[in-house]
Protein backbone atom coordinates (compact mmCIF):
# COMPACT_ATOMS: atom_id res chain seq x y z
CA UNK A 1 0.00 0.00 0.00
CA UNK A 2 1.20 3.66 -0.84
CA UNK A 3 2.50 5.94 2.40
CA UNK A 4 0.33 8.57 2.99
CA UNK A 5 1.52 12.03 2.29
CA UNK A 6 3.27 12.79 5.56
CA UNK A 7 5.12 9.57 5.37
CA UNK A 8 6.36 10.39 1.93
CA UNK A 9 7.60 13.99 3.05
CA UNK A 10 9.13 12.59 5.89
CA UNK A 11 10.72 9.65 3.62
CA UNK A 12 12.28 12.47 1.05
CA UNK A 13 11.80 16.11 1.84
CA UNK A 14 15.82 16.04 3.21
CA UNK A 15 16.98 14.62 -0.35
CA UNK A 16 14.68 17.40 -1.82
CA UNK A 17 15.53 20.15 0.47
CA UNK A 18 19.72 19.27 -0.44
CA UNK A 19 19.37 19.05 -4.30
CA UNK A 20 17.51 22.59 -4.36
CA UNK A 21 19.94 23.79 -1.55
CA UNK A 22 23.21 23.08 -3.57
CA UNK A 23 21.72 24.49 -6.27
CA UNK A 24 20.76 27.62 -5.34
CA UNK A 25 23.10 27.58 -2.49
CA UNK A 26 20.65 29.50 -0.29
CA UNK A 27 18.68 27.48 2.05
CA UNK A 28 15.58 30.00 2.46
CA UNK A 29 14.88 29.53 -1.41
CA UNK A 30 15.57 25.72 -0.65
CA UNK A 31 13.09 25.67 1.73
CA UNK A 32 10.54 27.61 -0.65
CA UNK A 33 11.08 24.97 -3.37
CA UNK A 34 11.01 22.03 -1.66
CA UNK A 35 7.63 23.40 -0.16
CA UNK A 36 6.13 23.56 -3.56
CA UNK A 37 7.39 20.53 -4.17
CA UNK A 38 5.13 19.27 -1.66
CA UNK A 39 2.50 21.39 -1.55
CA UNK A 40 2.42 19.72 -5.51
CA UNK A 41 2.32 16.52 -4.51
CA UNK A 42 -0.41 16.81 -2.00
CA UNK A 43 -2.49 18.38 -4.78
CA UNK A 44 -1.98 15.59 -7.32
CA UNK A 45 -2.00 12.72 -4.52
CA UNK A 46 -5.02 11.42 -5.57
CA UNK A 47 -4.24 11.07 -9.16
CA UNK A 48 -1.21 8.84 -8.17
CA UNK A 49 -1.61 5.03 -8.64
CA UNK A 50 0.68 2.64 -6.43
CA UNK A 51 2.76 1.79 -9.27
CA UNK A 52 4.13 5.69 -9.76
CA UNK A 53 8.16 6.20 -8.38
CA UNK A 54 7.40 8.90 -6.10
CA UNK A 55 10.77 9.61 -5.28
CA UNK A 56 11.43 10.32 -9.54
CA UNK A 57 8.44 12.42 -9.67
CA UNK A 58 9.52 14.32 -6.82
CA UNK A 59 12.72 14.82 -7.80
CA UNK A 60 11.53 15.86 -11.42
CA UNK A 61 9.49 18.38 -10.12
CA UNK A 62 11.98 19.97 -7.93
CA UNK A 63 14.43 19.43 -11.15
CA UNK A 64 12.14 21.81 -13.22
CA UNK A 65 11.52 24.10 -10.61
CA UNK A 66 15.02 24.80 -9.86
CA UNK A 67 15.88 25.24 -13.26
CA UNK A 68 13.28 27.38 -13.55
CA UNK A 69 14.76 29.93 -11.53
CA UNK A 70 18.20 29.36 -12.94
CA UNK A 71 18.36 33.40 -14.62
CA UNK A 72 17.69 34.31 -10.95
CA UNK A 73 20.38 32.41 -9.76
CA UNK A 74 22.97 32.90 -12.16
CA UNK A 75 22.44 36.99 -10.89
CA UNK A 76 23.07 35.59 -7.48
CA UNK A 77 25.97 33.92 -8.30
CA UNK A 78 27.51 37.06 -8.84
CA UNK A 79 27.10 38.03 -5.19
CA UNK A 80 27.46 34.86 -3.95
CA UNK A 81 30.06 35.64 -1.26
CA UNK A 82 28.01 38.07 0.68
CA UNK A 83 24.53 35.94 -0.06
CA UNK A 84 26.42 32.82 1.18
CA UNK A 85 27.72 35.16 4.03
CA UNK A 86 24.28 36.14 5.28
CA UNK A 87 22.76 32.65 4.67
CA UNK A 88 25.67 31.36 7.38
CA UNK A 89 24.63 34.03 9.55
CA UNK A 90 20.78 32.66 9.47
CA UNK A 91 20.92 29.85 9.60
CA UNK A 92 23.78 29.73 12.42
CA UNK A 93 26.13 27.46 9.64
CA UNK A 94 29.42 29.79 11.01
CA UNK A 95 31.29 26.68 11.72
CA UNK A 96 34.51 27.02 9.74
CA UNK A 97 35.02 23.57 8.62
CA UNK A 98 31.70 24.04 6.95
CA UNK A 99 31.87 26.94 5.27
CA UNK A 100 35.44 25.54 4.17
CA UNK A 101 33.19 22.68 2.64
CA UNK A 102 30.54 25.00 0.89
CA UNK A 103 33.15 27.32 -0.45
CA UNK A 104 34.55 24.35 -2.19
CA UNK A 105 31.57 23.36 -3.77
CA UNK A 106 30.34 27.00 -4.37
CA UNK A 107 33.51 26.93 -6.20
CA UNK A 108 32.85 24.41 -8.26
CA UNK A 109 29.06 24.31 -8.46
CA UNK A 110 28.54 27.88 -9.45
CA UNK A 111 31.39 27.98 -11.86
CA UNK A 112 29.47 25.50 -14.30
CA UNK A 113 25.60 26.61 -16.12
CA UNK A 114 23.02 25.47 -14.65
CA UNK A 115 22.02 22.26 -15.69
CA UNK A 116 25.42 20.64 -15.41
CA UNK A 117 24.94 21.71 -11.88
CA UNK A 118 22.07 19.72 -11.26
CA UNK A 119 23.73 16.56 -13.02
CA UNK A 120 26.64 16.86 -11.06
CA UNK A 121 25.00 17.17 -7.83
CA UNK A 122 22.45 14.36 -8.91
CA UNK A 123 25.66 12.34 -9.97
CA UNK A 124 27.76 12.77 -7.33
CA UNK A 125 25.60 13.80 -4.43
CA UNK A 126 22.63 11.53 -4.93
CA UNK A 127 24.76 9.11 -6.69
CA UNK A 128 22.01 8.48 -9.34
CA UNK A 129 22.92 6.45 -12.41
CA UNK A 130 23.80 8.28 -15.72
CA UNK A 131 20.55 6.45 -17.32
CA UNK A 132 18.09 7.67 -14.08
CA UNK A 133 19.64 11.09 -14.66
CA UNK A 134 18.64 10.94 -18.55
CA UNK A 135 15.07 10.35 -17.59
CA UNK A 136 15.18 12.71 -14.99
CA UNK A 137 16.04 15.26 -17.08
CA UNK A 138 15.52 14.67 -20.11
CA UNK A 139 19.19 14.97 -21.76
CA UNK A 140 20.94 12.16 -23.55
CA UNK A 141 23.05 10.01 -21.52
CA UNK A 142 25.73 11.05 -23.74
CA UNK A 143 25.26 14.43 -23.14
CA UNK A 144 25.32 13.94 -19.37
CA UNK A 145 28.36 11.86 -19.47
CA UNK A 146 30.50 14.07 -22.11
CA UNK A 147 29.10 17.29 -19.75
CA UNK A 148 30.29 15.57 -16.60
CA UNK A 149 33.74 15.06 -17.93
CA UNK A 150 34.49 18.27 -19.10
CA UNK A 151 33.55 19.57 -15.43
CA UNK A 152 36.30 16.78 -14.06
CA UNK A 153 38.93 17.84 -16.36
CA UNK A 154 38.52 21.33 -15.46
CA UNK A 155 38.76 20.31 -11.80
CA UNK A 156 41.82 18.49 -12.65
CA UNK A 157 43.79 21.64 -14.05
CA UNK B 1 40.36 17.20 -7.65
CA UNK B 2 38.94 14.10 -8.95
CA UNK B 3 35.14 12.49 -9.00
CA UNK B 4 35.74 10.73 -5.41
CA UNK B 5 36.99 14.13 -3.53
CA UNK B 6 33.50 15.53 -5.15
CA UNK B 7 31.68 13.19 -3.85
CA UNK B 8 33.00 13.11 -0.59
CA UNK B 9 32.65 16.94 -0.68
CA UNK B 10 28.87 16.78 -1.36
CA UNK B 11 28.84 14.37 1.69
CA UNK B 12 29.63 15.84 3.80
CA UNK B 13 28.09 19.23 2.79
CA UNK B 14 24.84 17.17 2.55
CA UNK B 15 25.88 15.54 6.12
CA UNK B 16 26.58 19.15 7.78
CA UNK B 17 22.95 20.40 6.11
CA UNK B 18 21.09 17.79 7.60
CA UNK B 19 22.48 18.40 10.88
CA UNK B 20 21.96 21.66 11.07
CA UNK B 21 18.80 22.15 9.40
CA UNK B 22 15.95 21.91 12.11
CA UNK B 23 12.96 22.91 10.12
CA UNK B 24 10.59 19.55 9.37
CA UNK B 25 7.42 20.56 11.53
CA UNK B 26 7.63 24.25 10.36
CA UNK B 27 7.93 22.95 6.25
CA UNK B 28 5.49 20.37 6.87
CA UNK B 29 2.65 23.10 8.40
CA UNK B 30 3.97 25.54 6.04
CA UNK B 31 3.10 23.17 3.28
CA UNK B 32 -0.15 21.79 4.83
CA UNK B 33 -0.82 25.39 5.35
CA UNK B 34 -0.70 26.51 1.84
CA UNK B 35 -2.08 23.43 0.19
CA UNK B 36 -5.33 23.97 2.79
CA UNK B 37 -5.23 27.51 1.66
CA UNK B 38 -4.68 26.83 -2.64
CA UNK B 39 -8.02 24.31 -2.02
CA UNK B 40 -9.96 27.07 -0.13
CA UNK B 41 -9.29 29.36 -2.88
CA UNK B 42 -10.16 26.58 -5.53
CA UNK B 43 -13.31 25.79 -3.34
CA UNK B 44 -14.19 29.48 -3.75
CA UNK B 45 -13.55 29.89 -7.16
CA UNK B 46 -16.23 26.54 -7.62
CA UNK B 47 -18.71 27.80 -5.24
CA UNK B 48 -18.99 31.70 -6.65
CA UNK B 49 -18.82 29.94 -10.32
CA UNK B 50 -22.08 27.83 -9.63
CA UNK B 51 -24.20 30.52 -8.15
CA UNK B 52 -23.46 32.44 -11.20
CA UNK B 53 -24.53 29.75 -13.07
CA UNK B 54 -27.75 29.22 -11.35
CA UNK B 55 -28.19 33.18 -11.47
CA UNK B 56 -27.72 33.22 -15.13
CA UNK B 57 -30.17 30.17 -15.60
CA UNK B 58 -32.34 31.44 -13.83
CA UNK B 59 -32.18 34.98 -15.82
CA UNK B 60 -32.20 32.93 -18.92
CA UNK B 61 -35.60 30.82 -17.98
CA UNK B 62 -37.36 33.57 -16.87
CA UNK B 63 -36.74 36.05 -19.91
CA UNK B 64 -37.48 32.82 -22.23
CA UNK B 65 -40.44 31.09 -20.48
CA UNK B 66 -43.63 31.64 -21.96
CA UNK B 67 -46.21 33.44 -20.25
CA UNK B 68 -50.13 32.04 -19.29
CA UNK B 69 -51.57 33.15 -22.35
CA UNK B 70 -49.16 31.34 -24.51
CA UNK B 71 -49.22 28.12 -22.46
CA UNK B 72 -52.83 27.88 -21.49
CA UNK B 73 -55.89 27.60 -23.40
CA UNK B 74 -57.86 30.70 -21.31
CA UNK B 75 -61.52 30.86 -20.57
CA UNK B 76 -61.75 33.87 -23.44
CA UNK B 77 -60.31 31.03 -26.25
CA UNK B 78 -63.42 28.53 -24.83
CA UNK B 79 -65.93 30.93 -24.85
CA UNK B 80 -64.52 31.93 -28.47
CA UNK B 81 -63.98 28.30 -29.68
CA UNK B 82 -67.95 27.85 -28.34
CA UNK B 83 -69.39 30.90 -30.14
CA UNK B 84 -67.76 29.62 -33.40
CA UNK B 85 -70.37 28.34 -35.81
CA UNK B 86 -69.36 26.00 -38.08
CA UNK B 87 -70.04 26.55 -41.71
CA UNK B 88 -73.59 26.79 -43.21
CA UNK B 89 -74.43 24.83 -46.42
CA UNK B 90 -74.45 27.71 -48.54
CA UNK B 91 -70.81 28.71 -46.83
CA UNK B 92 -69.35 26.01 -48.52
CA UNK B 93 -65.64 27.33 -47.56
CA UNK B 94 -66.77 28.25 -44.28
CA UNK B 95 -65.46 31.91 -44.90
CA UNK B 96 -68.22 34.28 -44.60
CA UNK B 97 -69.31 32.35 -41.06
CA UNK B 98 -65.47 32.93 -39.99
CA UNK B 99 -65.65 36.78 -41.41
CA UNK B 100 -68.87 37.38 -39.64
CA UNK B 101 -67.76 35.66 -35.99
CA UNK B 102 -64.64 37.71 -36.62
CA UNK B 103 -67.15 41.17 -37.43
CA UNK B 104 -64.39 41.34 -40.71
CA UNK B 105 -67.25 41.78 -42.99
Amino acid sequence: MMDGPRQIFTKYHKDVLAICYHYTWNLEEAEDITQEVFVKLLANFSSFDEEVNLKAWLYRVAINRCLDIKRRIATRAKHFGMLFQMAAEKTGMNDLKDVEVRNELEKILTKVEAKTRMVLILKFMEEMEYSQISELMNIPEGTLKARVSRVLKGMRK
Amino acid sequence: MDKHELRELFSSSKKELYEDWKGEEDLWSNILKKEGKGRYVWKKFVYAGSVLMVVLLGISIWSWYPTNDQIFFTANDYVDALNFIGPSEEDEDGLDSYFEHYEIL
